[in-house]
């Protein structure tokens, strides 16, 4: 066990209410990794504080097959990670 | 695009899906459509005609029921 009189750590409560920072993913092509080995190739299009996404032009990827599934919205429980298809520009830690 | 009414929150969106024909996939192979009836936070969901799809190695098992409530916790 460490322990330092220097050093502060605090918890924001705040922070675990806040939505992840996904604006830098909107309106581009990403890669959604889900539980069950689901992968999905979609535009995102919004999320919430629960990382429920809704996407646009999605396609089920299974190998070499794609299934189109159009509009959709996927439960923020299941998203395991998003992977960005195309260049995007990387949120600025304030 | 404009098909959900410029609502853009996830949980909008399945507002706007209402008593329309959805297609939820499942985890694993299985799938269901049906109308939506109704859901709420934890994404349980009502559905209504439902088709129950599950696909396996020699084809698909399908069954159909009147009303289902869909477990959204998983």
């Amino acid at each position: 066990m460490i322990s330092s009189s220097r050093v502060q750590f605090k918890m924001s409560a705040y922070r675990t209410y806040r939505a992840p920072d996904l604006n830098a993913f909107v309106d581009k092509r990403v890669m959604i990794s889900l539980n069950g080995r689901r992968k999905v190739e979609a535009t995102l299009k919004s999320f919430d504080k629960f990382m429920n996404l809704t996407a646009e032009a999605a396609q089920e990827v299974q190998g070499e097959d794609k299934r189109d599934l159009g509009l959709v919205v996927i439960r923020g429980h299941d998203v395991i990670g998003i992977e960005p298809l195309e260049a995007i520009i990387p949120p600025r830690r304030k | 695009m404009a098909e959900y009414g410029g609502a853009f929150a996830p949980l909008e969106v399945v507002d706007q899906c209402l008593d329309k024909e959805v297609l939820v996939l499942l985890q694993g192979k299985k799938e269901i459509t049906g109308i939506l009836r109704g859901f709420d936070d934890n994404v349980n969901l009502v559905i209504d005609n439902v088709t129950d799809t599950e696909h396996v190695s020699q084809g698909k098992l399908v069954e159909k029921r009147d009303r289902v409530l869909l477990n959204g916790v998983q």
